[in-house]
C-alpha cells in the first residue's frame, strides 16, 4: 500500500487577542490508500484543523503536509487548488452543494474542472449517481432533495473524480440516526468495493464503530489510536 | 457550466435583480433619449445651416470665407467643377457671386450680402428655395439668369471722342445710335459722318458735339431718380471731352428710350422677409443696388422683388438678396470665367473629411503651380525648349506666365508627376509621355508633337500653320509679355493673335483655394456644441455613477452571501480565475438584460419623439432666432446609441471589481467556517 497523505508534526497556533492558542500541536499521520480512518473528539480539539490542513485548505504554523511525494506547504494558492481538485475529495458537514447546479451538474462539476471529456462525465455520474442511490435524481436542485440525499449528492461530487483521498469533516452531523448509518454505510460500501480511501472528522459514535483505525484528540494532540 | 452557473446565479434573488434591471434600463433609456434629443439639436443646427445656405463643403480662395470681397474670386472654375465630377461623394454643387451691395427703394438705403445663385444647380445644393414657402412669392427660375440687360453702347465708348463718333458713324443699326442720331442735328450729323480719323478732327466738332449731347440729355429721366443721379459714382462715366453730366444717367436714358420695356430691367431678386420689412418692400417691388465692380466702378441696377425668403436664420433674413449668378456675374464685371465660391453637397453617406481631404488632393497640383506663379524668378525662354529635361525643369521652376498657361492646360496626373519630380534625375518615361500627351491637346488636338519632335522646337517654323507653330508663338508671347515686342521679330496672323490675347486674359495668377468642410464653416456652433458636450459628460457622468452604485451593490451583495459557496468551490479545486470570470460574466448578464430593455423602451421613446417632434409654442421666437425649428425631436445616430452602451458595458466590468478582489484573496477555510 502507497502513501496517500502524510501529516509531520503539523501545527496550528491562533492568535486571537494577544494570546497564543494551540488549536493542533505537532499532530502526525500517514494515510495508507484504502484506510478508512477517522479522527474523533470533543469541539474544539483540533479535528477539523487537522483535516483543513492535511486538504490544503489551511496551512499549518509548523510541519509539513505531503499529498503524494508533493510538499505542499511550498505551493502557491492556484497549484494547492489544482492539488485539490485531481487528489482530494471533500465532504463537509453541511453538504455544501452548489444550490443553482443540479445533482448531475453538483457531481460533474469536478470532471468538468479536471476537463473530462462530455460523455465520459455523463456516464461516470450516472455510474456513482446509482452508487450513492440517487438515480434517476439527475435532475434535481440540492433545495428539493433531503439533507440525507443532499450529502449523498456530496459524497457522490467527493468520489466521482476517484481521488486519492475523501476527506469527511462530520459528514454525519446534521442526518439523523437512521440516514447517517445509511451514509456510513455507502461509504464503507465504496472503501471496501471500490478502494475509496477516507478520512473522518467525527465525534458521531457509528462513525468512530465503522472507522478501521480511530484516532482520539484531546486539545489538539493525539490521545489514543485504536485500530479496529 | 459556468456560463450556467452564472446566469442562474443572477436569478437567485428575483426581486432583486428585476428592480437592479429596471434601474439600470430606466437609466440606459433616459440616457439614450436625452442624447437623441441633443442630437437631434446639433442636426437640426447643421442643418439649418448647412442645408440652407453654407452647404457641406465650400471651396473659395483662400481668406475667402469671413471676408467675402470681389476679390476674392476664383478664376477658371470649370477647371475646378471638371475635377469634382470624378469625386467620389460629390453629389452636386453650384456656384455662387458674393458681393457686399446698397439696396434701396424709395428714401430707404441697407447694406447687404448680394448672392448671385444659379437657379437651376442652387436647389441640387442646399435646400435655401424652401425658405419661400415661409414666406411670400417664387424661387429664383433658371429662366431668369437670361434676362440680363444688353450694354449697347458700353460706358467705355464715351471716354473717348474719337471712338464715340465713330461708332455713332458706323453703328447705325445700334438702337442707341440711332437714338441719338434721330436727336443730333443735321448738321452735326452730316460732320459726324464724313469724319475721317486719319484726318485731324475740326477744331469745333467736340464743342458741338457736347453741346447737343447736353440737350439730349437734359430731357427728364423716366427712370433716374434723384438719388441716382446725386451718386458719387457718377462722376465715373462722366465723357471728360464732352461734358461733365452724368453719363451712366445719360446712357440709361438712351437705352430707355430705344428699349423702353426691356431695358429697365428689372433683373428678379429674392430678398428676406426681414429686408422686405425694414425697406417697407413686397413682391414686384423695384429695388435698386448699387455695388462695387472689381475694377472699381460703381454699378447700380433695378430689381423686381420676384420672391421674399423666410429662412429662419435673421442674419439672412435681413441681410441678404439673391439674385441669378449671371446678374451679379455681369454687374462685377466676373464675366464668364469668374465665380466666387463653390458649394459642394455630398452623399450622405459619405464622410465630409473625407471627401474634402479628396477634393484638397485634386486641387492640389493647381494650387501648387498658382502658389509658385507668384515668386516668378525666370522666364520660360526658347532655349528652355531644347531637350525635355529642361523643359521640365523650367515647367517646374519657372513660375512665369508662360509656365503658368502650360499648366493649366497640364492634367492633374501629370501635374503631380511634375511635383514630385525631384529635378536632378532625368524626368520618368510617365511623366514624359503625360507631359506630352497633354501639350498634343493643347496644341488642338494634332499628336505630331512628340518625344523625338521635341529637340526640333529651336526654330519655329512660322510658314506652317501647324499647332507647333502656335504652341511656340505662345510660349514665346507669354515669356516676353508685350505682344508688340514680337511683332518685330515674327509675323504673326489675326487668328493667332486674337487667340493669344484672349488666353492670356484668362492668366490671372491664382490665389490659393480653400477648401472648407461646414465645421470650418461654423465655428460658433462647433462651440455651442462643445459647451453642450460638456453638459452631456456631467450627466453621463451622474448615470455612470448611479449605475456603478447599483451594480455595485447589487454584485458585491450577491458576491458576499454566497461567500461559503465560493469558499466550498476553492476547496473541490476551482481556481480564483474561474470564479473571477463567473462574477463578471453575472454582472454582464444582469446589465445586459437591463440594457437590451433599457434600449428597446429608449429607443421607442426617440421613435416616437422623431415621427411626432413636440412643438413648443412658447419657445417659437427662440428657437427660430437660433435657426431651429420649435419642436423636440429626438435623432439616434451610432454614436448616440454606442454611447450608454458602452458606459453601462464599463460600468459592468468595473463595478464588481470590488467583491471579485475580495473574494479572491479569501482562504478557502475562512469562507467555508466564517461565512
Amino acid at each position: 500500500m502507497s502513501s496517500v497523505v502524510k501529516a509531520e508534526k503539523i501545527t496550528k497556533t491562533y492568535t486571537g487577542k494577544g494570546i497564543p492558542v494551540t488549536a493542533v500541536n505537532e499532530f502526525s499521520l500517514e494515510v495508507q490508500e484504502g484506510d478508512f480512518i477517522a479522527i474523533a473528539g470533543p469541539s474544539g480539539s483540533g479535528k477539523t484543523t487537522i483535516l483543513n490542513m492535511i486538504g490544503t485548505l489551511d496551512n499549518p504554523s509548523s510541519g509539513k503536509v505531503f499529498i503524494g511525494n508533493e510538499d505542499a506547504s511550498t505551493l502557491p494558492q492556484k497549484k494547492l487548488a489544482e492539488l485539490r481538485l485531481q487528489n482530494i475529495g471533500f465532504i463537509f458537514q453541511s453538504y455544501n452543494l452548489i444550490p443553482v447546479l443540479t445533482c448531475q451538474e453538483n457531481t460533474e462539476f469536478v470532471l468538468l474542472l479536471q476537463g473530462v471529456p462530455a460523455a465520459e462525465r455523463q456516464k461516470r455520474v450516472n455510474e456513482i449517481l446509482e452508487i450513492v442511490g440517487l438515480g434517476g435524481m439527475n435532475n434535481r436542485f440540492p433545495r428539493e432533495l433531503s439533507g440525507g440525499q443532499q450529502q449523498r449528492v456530496a459524497v457522490a461530487r467527493a468520489i466521482v473524480s476517484k481521488p486519492k483521498l475523501v476527506l469527511a469533516d462530520e459528514p454525519t452531523a446534521n442526518l439523523d440516526s437512521k440516514t447517517g448509518q445509511a451514509l456510513i454505510d455507502l461509504m464503507l460500501q465504496l472503501n471496501k468495493e471500490h478502494n475509496v480511501t477516507f478520512l473522518f472528522s467525527t465525534h458521531d459514535s457509528m462513525v468512530m464503530d465503522a472507522a478501521k483505525k480511530l484516532i482520539r484528540l484531546k486539545d489538539g494532540e493525539i490521545e489514543k489510536i485504536e485500530e479496529h | 457550466m459556468i456560463l450556467d452557473m452564472a446566469w442562474r446565479n443572477v436569478w437567485r434573488n428575483r426581486r432583486r435583480t428585476i428592480l437592479s434591471i429596471i434601474v439600470i434600463a430606466f437609466s440606459t433609456a433616459a440616457l439614450l433619449l436625452f442624447m437623441a434629443i441633443i442630437n437631434g439639436f446639433h442636426e437640426q443646427i447643421i442643418e439649418s445651416s448647412v442645408n440652407t445656405f453654407n452647404g457641406y463643403i465650400q471651396i473659395n480662395r483662400e481668406g475667402f470665407f469671413g471676408n467675402e470681397t470681389i476679390d476674392g474670386y476664383i478664376e477658371n472654375h470649370d477647371l475646378i467643377t471638371q475635377e469634382l465630377e470624378s469625386i467620389e461623394g460629390v453629389k452636386a454643387y453650384t456656384t455662387r457671386v458674393v458681393c457686399g451691395g446698397l439696396v434701396s427703394y424709395r428714401d430707404l438705403s441697407f447694406g447687404a450680402v448680394l448672392v448671385g445663385i444659379d437657379p437651376q444647380n442652387e436647389p441640387q445644393v442646399t435646400v435655401f428655395h424652401r425658405g419661400i414657402s415661409r414666406g411670400r412669392g417664387r424661387f429664383l427660375l433658371p429662366e431668369d439668369s437670361n434676362k440680363s440687360a444688353g450694354r449697347l453702347l458700353k460706358m467705355d465708348h464715351f471716354k473717348e471722342r474719337k471712338s464715340f463718333i465713330k461708332k455713332v458713324q458706323e453703328e447705325v443699326g445700334n438702337p442707341i445710335v440711332a437714338s441719338l442720331r434721330k436727336s443730333f442735328s443735321p448738321s452735326l450729323l452730316k460732320r459726324i459722318d464724313s469724319f475721317d480719323e486719319f484726318i485731324p478732327m475740326d477744331s469745333d466738332l467736340p464743342s458741338v458735339l457736347v453741346k447737343e449731347m447736353n440737350s439730349v440729355l437734359d430731357k427728364e429721366s423716366l427712370l433716374t431718380t434723384a438719388q441716382l443721379a446725386k451718386m458719387q459714382i457718377n462722376s465715373k462715366f462722366i465723357v471728360q471731352d464732352i461734358n461733365n453730366k452724368n453719363f451712366l444717367r445719360a446712357n440709361r436714358e438712351l437705352l430707355e428710350e430705344v428699349y423702353p420695356e426691356h431695358f429697365i430691367k428689372i433683373y428678379p431678386i429674392i430678398i428676406g422677409s426681414k429686408m422686405a420689412l425694414r425697406l417697407n418692400a413686397d413682391i414686384d417691388t423695384e429695388l435698386t443696388i448699387v455695388l462695387q465692380g472689381l475694377s472699381g466702378s460703381m454699378e447700380a441696377a433695378i430689381f423686381k422683388v420676384v420672391g421674399i425668403f423666410d429662412v429662419g436664420n435673421p442674419e439672412f433674413n435681413g441681410g441678404m438678396v439673391v439674385v441669378p449668378e449671371k446678374v451679379v456675374a455681369e454687374l462685377v464685371g466676373y464675366g464668364q470665367n469668374k465665380t466666387s465660391q463653390i458649394i459642394v453637397r455630398l452623399d450622405y453617406s459619405y464622410d465630409v473629411d473625407e471627401v474634402v481631404r479628396k477634393i484638397k488632393d485634386k486641387l492640389q497640383p493647381y494650387k501648387t503651380f498658382y502658389q509658385r506663379s507668384q515668386d516668378t524668378t525666370f522666364a520660360v525662354t526658347q532655349d528652355s525648349f531644347l531637350d525635355i529635361a529642361s523643359f521640365v525643369y523650367k515647367l517646374k521652376f519657372t513660375m512665369d506666365t508662360a509656365s503658368v498657361h502650360i499648366a493649366k492646360f497640364l492634367s492633374a496626373e501629370t501635374l503631380k508627376m511634375l511635383d514630385e519630380y525631384d529635378e536632378i534625375d532625368m524626368p520618368s518615361p510617365q511623366l514624359k509621355e503625360s507631359l506630352i500627351k497633354d501639350i498634343n491637346v493643347l496644341l488642338g488636338k494634332e499628336s505630331f508633337f512628340d518625344d523625338k519632335v521635341f529637340s526640333h522646337v529651336r526654330k519655329p517654323d512660322f510658314s506652317k500653320k501647324s499647332g507647333l507653330r502656335k504652341f511656340n508663338y505662345e510660349l514665346l508671347a507669354f515669356s516676353y509679355n508685350e505682344i508688340d515686342s514680337l511683332e518685330s521679330d515674327f509675323v504673326v496672323d489675326e487668328q493667332f493673335r486674337d487667340e493669344f490675347v484672349e488666353s492670356k486674359e484668362g492668366i490671372e495668377t491664382q490665389e490659393n483655394f480653400e477648401v472648407l468642410a461646414w465645421k470650418d464653416m461654423l465655428i460658433g456652433v462647433i462651440q455651442f456644441i462643445k459647451i453642450e458636450n460638456i453638459i452631456i459628460e456631467t450627466f453621463l457622468s451622474a448615470i455612470f455613477l448611479a449605475v456603478f452604485i447599483i451594480i455595485f451593490n447589487v454584485m458585491t451583495m450577491s458576491v458576499m452571501e454566497r461567500k461559503k459557496e465560493f469558499g466550498v468551490m476553492k476547496a473541490i479545486g476551482v481556481t480564483s480565475k474561474r470564479i473571477t470570470y463567473m462574477i463578471l460574466l453575472e454582472s454582464f448578464f444582469l446589465t445586459g438584460v437591463a440594457l437590451i430593455v433599457g434600449c428597446i423602451v429608449g429607443l421607442a421613446a426617440c421613435s416616437y419623439l422623431y415621427f411626432s417632434p413636440i412643438f413648443i409654442e412658447s419657445f417659437v421666437d427662440v428657437f427660430r432666432q437660433g435657426m431651429l425649428k420649435p419642436s423636440i425631436i429626438a435623432i439616434v445616430n451610432a454614436d448616440v446609441l454606442m454611447q450608454p452602451i458602452s458606459l453601462v458595458i464599463f460600468t459592468a466590468l468595473v463595478a464588481p471589481l470590488y467583491p471579485i478582489w475580495k473574494i479572491s484573496r479569501m482562504a478557502p477555510v475562512d469562507a467555508i467556517h466564517n461565512p
